[in-house]
C-alpha cells in the first residue's frame, strides 16, 4: 500500500473515530501502534512507560477526533505529537519525581527485546555479537540528548520526513535537520564508524 | 528531552517555514544502515489486541466518569492524593498538620491551666518557699485566699 493510500486510510478512520466509531480506533491502532511503542520505548527507555503512553495517545486521540484536521497534519504526524508530548509529560514526572528522591536514577530496561538483526540461523557468536551491537546502540541512543534522540527515532524508527517531524516537535524543519545531523554524527562516533555506519 | 523544553498540543503551530534555505539532504547510505541499526534497537513486540482491549476500557471509564457528574469529578479529582508518586508527600503533610494541630491544642490547654491559677498556686508550683498559700494578696491589689475566706465569713 503506497503512503498515499495509507494517509487516506487513517483520514478516513479518524473521520469514523469522530463520529465515535470504535472499530475505526482499533483499525488505527493496529496500523499506528507499533511506530508509536517502537519510539516511545526507546526514548523513554521503558516497555511499560511506552504502553501506557501508546494507550494516552488513542484515548487523547478518540476524545479529539472532531478536532483532527486533515488540511494540518497527516494522522500519523498527529498521533506522533500526541505521544511526544506524554513522552516529555512523562520525563518531567520523571525528573521531578528523581529530584525529591522518590525514583531511582535507573531506568529499567523492560522489554527485552533483540529486534530482528540476527541473520539466520546465526550461530551463538553472531548471535552475541548482534545483541551486543544492539545493546550498544540502545545505549548511545539513550545517552543522546532529549531532541535529537526524540528527532532520530522519528526519523528512523517512525519514518517521518523533516517537516513532519518539524510538526511533531512543534519546530521548525531546519531545526529538525540540524537535531539529525548532530544525532547521527554521534551515535556514529559512540558505535564506531569502522562498521560501516560511516 | 529535559524538564525545560517546549511543547504544544496541537499540530500546525510549528516554527513556520524552513528558513535556513537548505532542502531535505538526501540520506546516504551510512545514514540507512545507521537507521536500520536504531529501528531494530527499538523493535518491541506487543500484543496490539491487549493494547485495544485497555484503550477502550479507559475510554468506557473515561465516558462513565463524564456521565457521573461534578461532585464525583471533585471527588476523583481528590484521589489524585491516592497516586503512588503522591503518596510519600501526602502522608508527610499529613504529619506535620497533626505535630501542629497538636501543638495548638497544647498550647491552649497550658493557657486554661495558668488562667485558673493564682499567683500564690503559680509560687507554690514553681517551689517559691518564701509564699505560702493564702498568707498574702498578689501584690497586684487581688485579695488573697484567707482575705476571700474572711469575706464569705
Amino acid at each position: 500500500m503506497g503512503e498515499s493510500a495509507t494517509r487516506q486510510d487513517d483520514a478516513a478512520r479518524m473521520a469514523a473515530i469522530a463520529a465515535g466509531d470504535q472499530a475505526a480506533l482499533v483499525a488505527l491502532m493496529t496500523a499506528q501502534g507499533p511506530g508509536l511503542r517502537a519510539v516511545a520505548t526507546r526514548y523513554l527507555g521503558s516497555a511499560v512507560e511506552a504502553e501506557d503512553v501508546v494507550q494516552e495517545t488513542f484515548v487523547k486521540a478518540w476524545q479529539r477526533a472532531d478536532r483532527y484536521d486533515p488540511s494540518r497534519a497527516a494522522v500519523s504526524t498527529w498521533l506522533y505529537r500526541i505521544a511526544v508530548n506524554a513522552c516529555i509529560d512523562r520525563q518531567r514526572r520523571r525528573s521531578l519525581s528523581r529530584m525529591m528522591g522518590l525514583e531511582e536514577a535507573g531506568v529499567e530496561e523492560r522489554d527485552g527485546s533483540t529486534g530482528g538483526m540476527a541473520a539466520d540461523q546465526p550461530s551463538t557468536e553472531r548471535r552475541t555479537a548482534a545483541r551486543q551491537r544492539l545493546d550498544a546502540a540502545r545505549t548511545a541512543i539513550a545517552a543522546l540528548p532529549g531532541r535529537q534522540r526524540m528527532a532520530i527515532l522519528l526519523a528512523a524508527v517512525a519514518g517521518l520526513g523533516t517537516a513532519e517531524i518539524a510538526e511533531a516537535l512543534g519546530t521548525s524543519r531546519g531545526s529538525v535537520e540540524q537535531l539529525l545531523v548532530r544525532a547521527r554524527r554521534r551515535l556514529r562516533r559512540e558505535l564506531g564508524d569502522d562498521e560501516g555506519l560511516a | 528531552m529535559s524538564a525545560g523544553e517546549s511543547r504544544s498540543d496541537e499540530p500546525g503551530r510549528s516554527g513556520g517555514p524552513d528558513r535556513s534555505g537548505r532542502s531535505e539532504a538526501p540520506e546516504s547510505a551510512g545514514d540507512a544502515r545507521l537507521d536500520a541499526l536504531i529501528r531494530a534497537a527499538s523493535a518491541s513486540p506487543a500484543d496490539e489486541a491487549a493494547t485495544a482491549r485497555a484503550v477502550l476500557a479507559r475510554i468506557e471509564a473515561e465516558d462513565a466518569r463524564r456521565r457521573a457528574g461534578p461532585m464525583a469529578r471533585l471527588l476523583d479529582g481528590l484521589s489524585v492524593l491516592g497516586r503512588g508518586f503522591l503518596r510519600p508527600q501526602a502522608l508527610a503533610a499529613g504529619f506535620a498538620c497533626l505535630l501542629l494541630l497538636s501543638g495548638v491544642a497544647g498550647h491552649g490547654l497550658a493557657l486554661r491551666l495558668a488562667d485558673g491559677l493564682d499567683s500564690d498556686a503559680l509560687a507554690l508550683a514553681f517551689g517559691d518557699g518564701g509564699v505560702t498559700e493564702g498568707a498574702f494578696g498578689d501584690g497586684l491589689g487581688r485579695p488573697s485566699l484567707d482575705a476571700l475566706m474572711d469575706q464569705r465569713g
